[in-house]
């Protein structure tokens, strides 16, 4: 081993430019101050204790959160101003001096009072530098290096602190405890030239930056911190228990410090007793902090651990009710020294981590600033009325510890609630429906449409008007029609035919006021919306001249001639005109005819079909035909499926299922399984509903069938699920989301059978491979997640692939609280990817896996595998 | 390997189009149109209208900040992409895309990707992971700039 050079190790220290890690530095400067801060916790407490006296200490508790609160403001509110170099040598300095100050007063004969000032002093102190250091390190430390290197430089703190504890119990016996107190201010001073030397050269620390922050904003973080903790369950039950904690911590400080003081002879004695305190607390709770406590939350989950210390704490405070003081009070003072720091508060970061980022700042903040040092006052009042009545102070200890506990439980139910909560958030996976609209309304509302109506982009006046349609009718109609006037034409007839239905009879001359204010097309649809409505056609309002030349007028006619069964001249005209596509009159008769459809239009339409050159004309004649929505014979069925295989368009698609619904059940089934193929969302919903609506029973058999024949693709399959998921059947699903991992682990294994190699057909088919991998653990995310699962499987299905380590575990811990094991396993199979293992496979063994891709019923995965096999 | 799936892996390599699945590629790969350069043409200049992404699909390209040619931003060769941003803005190019040895790319413009993103949107998501991506790539340079000295 080489020999240790304080020279390497303070050039390394002095490095500190960009390039060099200042971890050394950050590890020495923390044990330093850990070191200075060991030596002031044993010297204050053993002071006070025996030269003041533990009967002030419930003043020095009120005193100690006000100076809390105010000091964790003004820290708030100036420490981003400053380099947080220049902060740290500012509080150092300041500790210092006041420190010397006390000291040189206590010996030139100040009253004793002078040490329950050194006492405040340290509590401060070491609550400001502890809040100060965690800036600092993370003004240099951020991202990875964070998660990676902090850690160990925060590893310092605690070795300082069973440094200090030692030379405590060397010295204070030996030099007197008054004496020894010198080592404190010494080791800060200390720290303070490391951290002169180490910024000598204008070294900044990377992330400072002078940020000027004013009180309001400091408040209103924390008004905002409130209203978190309205919101938030978990926020809200884990601040309560921290408070509580903290309340029952004074308490049974007070109780086991009244006891050592009682039972320790002198100063010295006592000071040697903190230092063997510190000692064993400080290396207990680095052994807890590095090793146990991480094992007992992966061996026994976050949530049993938030637990353990509210049960100790209560322990502790019980034990003070035995005959037993002194061991009730060794047992305290580890409590308060070790398991405060090594469980409650890391477990209490975790649970937090649970919300948003923003969430946990504000709320630490509120913590700080507020709810800690209320609590501490809260205790200091307590101890400061019924100080000299230990039972009932022990007992109102007790009532704290319990309620302490309570929140814990109640934080723990709220906890995976948060958890999945902010999965979502974070991966946007939305709620089905936003409901409550319809519950806001108010005249405001219809006001700010009524508004939107006068928009300059008609798009927009369109979506205010349906709105208002949807959710306003009543108040929606003469704005509408106010409108209208001023519509470009397609909005302007969209919309008419929209209003129409809820319109009174006095009302229809306002809407044919406005329609036959303009153009014969105008006209046309006012004609149209009165056939499609029933009511009598306002021929009377149209140009005679016209209504004889104008194509759409002379349709409108037609159609109502038809419908009415007065004339066979009308129907051969329908006739001629329907084959005879392309012509203005094709044109006008098939529109008019879609809006104001008529059962004797049926053959008329089916013949036109027929006749139909090209899939453009039939599918322009479908959209007529599915709006007349009459039975259509089984015959049509065979077009269809020829129309469905050319067609990629959704609104195509869209006049396709439209059509589909008018055939017998019996074939819509295979037609629908088609469109459910369809890659636009809307189509491949409505196909969804369609099937739904015309098979209700025995259609999960259809789909199920569908899936294990292969006729359905990832897409279709998907919608095949949700399908299944509306009447769940757990066993079926299961078994069906068992599969899809057992599918993807194999795929997943020919993958990584590839992987490393370049060569094109290699590289084809791993990619295709773990893209399937990928869709099968969807797929199986999804038939898992029915039930009290579906939140979680949701979640679990937006962090899919997912590679921030961090989500993975939140999810995985997640599963792990899933109570039936067979879900718990097939979620943990499906969520974390399929480990193939390079070289796992032999030649051999892929070879005859990509055949049985090549024969197989994932058409893609054998047109790759094809490809492989060509050219591999 | 079939012309199709050379331009899925052509195209899978593109930052752009990464994420979206190869399956989902294979419109988009239909839609590709072959146009062949000489050594020394210009693709596009500096200021002309952008509405069309090329992939390399054989010779060498190279992107020039000036007409001159004396700020080269980078060279690209066989399965590199380059003027993606086309296809969603309609800012002027940004460079000047010079070939540097007889070249065949593979175009894609605007309209037709709109009009597959209208029929196909599941290929959206993965190109806003692309956009993502190529943003995370910018800030990084950006950040690794700022740091140095």
């Amino acid at each position: 081993m080489p020999p240790f050079r304080l020279s390497h190790l303070l050039s390394r220290v002095g490095g500190p430019r960009l390039g060099a890690t200042p971890l050394p530095y950050f590890f020495l400067l923390l044990l330093l101050i850990g070191f200075g801060m060991a030596i002031a916790r044993g010297v204050s407490n053993s002071l006070f204790l025996k030269r003041y006296g533990v009967e002030f200490l419930p003043v020095i508790f009120l005193i100690q959160g006000l100076t809390l609160g105010t000091l964790s403001l003004v820290y708030a509110t100036v420490a981003d101003r400053y380099r947080p170099e220049s902060v740290m040598k500012a509080i150092l300095l300041i500790v210092i001096g006041t420190v010397m100050a006390l000291w040189i007063a206590a010996r030139m004969g100040a009253p004793d009072i002078v040490w329950g000032m050194v006492y405040l002093l340290y509590v401060t102190a070491s609550e400001t530098l502890a809040m100060h250091a965690t800036l600092y390190v993370g003004a240099t430390f951020f991202g990875e290096q964070a998660k990676r290197l902090a850690p160990i430089a925060f590893a310092g703190g605690p070795l300082g602190d069973v440094l200090g504890g030692l030379a405590l119990i060397a010295m204070a016996p030996m030099f007197g405890t008054e004496t020894t107190a010198l080592l404190w201010p010494m080791f800060l001073a200390i720290s303070l030239a490391l951290i002169a030397f180490h910024h000598r050269r204008d070294a900044v620390s990377p992330r400072s930056g002078a940020r000027s922050k004013r009180l309001a904003q400091t408040l209103r973080q924390l008004r905002q911190g409130r209203e978190f903790l309205k919101r938030s369950p978990l926020l809200r039950h884990v601040s309560l228990s921290v408070m509580y904690s903290v309340i029952a911590v004074f308490i049974s400080a007070y109780l086991f410090k009244d006891i050592f003081a009682r039972t320790v002879r002198d100063a010295e004695s006592l000071a040697y007793l903190y230092g063997v305190i510190i000692v064993v607390s400080g290396a207990s709770a680095f052994l807890l902090q590095t090793g146990l406590v991480p094992s007992l939350i992966r061996t026994f989950g976050l949530r049993r651990v938030n637990l353990v210390f509210p049960v100790t704490l209560l322990g502790v405070l019980l034990a003070f009710l035995t005959p037993w003081a002194l061991l009730a009070a060794t047992a305290a003072s580890y409590n308060r020294y070790v398991l405060l720091a090594a469980v409650r508060n890391p477990v209490r970061v975790l649970m937090l981590q649970a919300l948003p980022d923003a969430m946990q700042g504000r709320v630490r903040a509120l913590a700080l600033v507020v709810m800690t040092p209320a609590a501490m006052i809260a205790s200091g009042i307590v101890l400061f009325l019924w100080r000299d009545n230990v039972p009932v102070v022990t007992a109102i200890g007790i009532a704290a510890a319990l309620l302490s506990l309570r929140s814990a439980w109640l934080a723990n139910r709220a906890y995976a609630d948060a958890l999945i909560a902010t999965l979502r958030d974070r991966h946007f996976v939305t709620p089905d429906q936003i409901g409550g609209w319809n519950a806001q309304g108010s005249e405001k509302m219809v006001a700010a449409l009524c508004e939107r109506l006068r928009a300059e982009d008609p798009d927009d006046g369109e979506k205010a008007a349906r709105l208002l349609l949807e959710h306003f009718p009543h108040a929606a109609v003469t704005p509408i029609i106010n409108y209208l006037h001023q519509a470009p034409i397609p909005q302007r007839d969209r919309l008419a035919h929209a209003v129409a239905p809820h319109l009174a009879i006095a009302q229809r001359d306002s809407l044919y006021d406005a329609l036959f204010d303009g153009d014969p097309h105008a006209q046309a649809t006012a004609l149209t919306i009165a056939l499609r409505n029933g009511w009598p056609p306002p021929w009377e309002r149209t140009d005679p001249a016209r209504r004889e030349q104008h194509v759409r007028l002379l349709a409108c006619r037609w159609v109502e001639e038809l419908g009415e069964g007065s004339g066979s001249g009308s129907v051969a005209v329908l006739r001629a005109a329907l084959l005879d596509p392309g012509s203005p009159r094709w044109y006008a008769v098939l529109g008019t005819l879609a809006q104001a459809p008529r059962r004797p239009a049926l053959p008329l339409l089916l013949e036109s079909l027929d006749a139909a050159p090209d899939d453009t004309t039939a599918l322009t004649i479908l959209n007529t035909l599915a709006a007349q929505k009459q039975p259509l014979p089984p015959s049509l069925a065979p077009r269809l499926h020829q129309l469905l295989r050319g067609t990629g368009d959704v609104f195509e698609q869209g006049i396709l299922l439209r059509a589909v619904e008018c055939l017998p059940s019996e074939q819509q089934i295979p037609l629908l399984l088609g469109l459910l193929e369809s890659h636009h969302p809307k189509v491949g919903a409505d196909a969804t509903a369609a099937l739904h609506a015309c098979l209700p029973t025995g259609l999960g058999e259809t789909l199920l069938a569908a899936i294990d024949q292969g006729t359905l693709s990832i897409l279709g399959q998907d919608r095949a699920i949700e399908i299944l998921g509306r009447q769940p059947d757990p066993r079926l699903l299961s078994a069906l989301a068992a599969r899809y991992a057992a599918d993807a682990g194999r795929h997943a294994a020919l993958a990584a059978h590839f992987a490393g190699d370049a060569l094109p057909p290699m590289r084809l088919m791993r990619i295709a491979l773990e893209e399937r991998a990928l869709d099968l653990r969807r797929l199986g995310l999804a038939a898992v997640g029915t039930g009290a699962l579906r939140d979680l499987a949701r979640t679990l299905r937006a962090s899919l692939g997912s590679t921030d380590a961090r989500l993975v575990a939140r999810c995985t811990e997640l599963i792990e609280l899933v109570p039936d094991t067979g879900s718990r396993d097939i979620l943990l199979d499906l969520f974390l990817a399929p480990r193939g293992g390079a070289g796992a496979m032999s030649a051999a063994a892929a070879a005859t896996a990509i055949d049985a891709l090549r024969h197989g019923r994932d058409a893609w995965l054998a047109r790759c595998a094809n490809q492989w096999s060509t050219n591999g | 390997m079939d012309k199709l799936f050379d331009r899925l892996l052509m195209l899978k390599d593109s930052r752009m189009f990464a994420a979206v699945p190869l399956e989902n590629l294979r419109v988009v790969a239909e839609h590709l149109e072959n146009e062949v350069y000489v050594a020394g043409e210009d693709v596009f200049c500096r200021g002309d209208i952008a509405d069309r992404m090329y992939l390399v699909q054989s010779g060498r390209v190279d992107i020039l900040l000036d007409a001159q040619g004396e700020k080269v931003a980078g060279q690209l060769g066989k399965g590199e992409a380059f003027g993606e941003m086309a296809l969603f803005d309609s800012q002027p190019r940004s460079a000047t895309a010079r070939v540097v040895e007889d070249a065949e790319l593979l175009v894609l413009n605007r309209e037709k990707l709109q009009d597959l993103l209208l029929s196909y949107p599941h290929i959206a998501l993965g190109l806003l992971e692309g956009m993502s991506l190529r943003l995370r790539d910018a800030n990084d340079a950006l950040q690794r700039e700022k740091e140095s000295p």
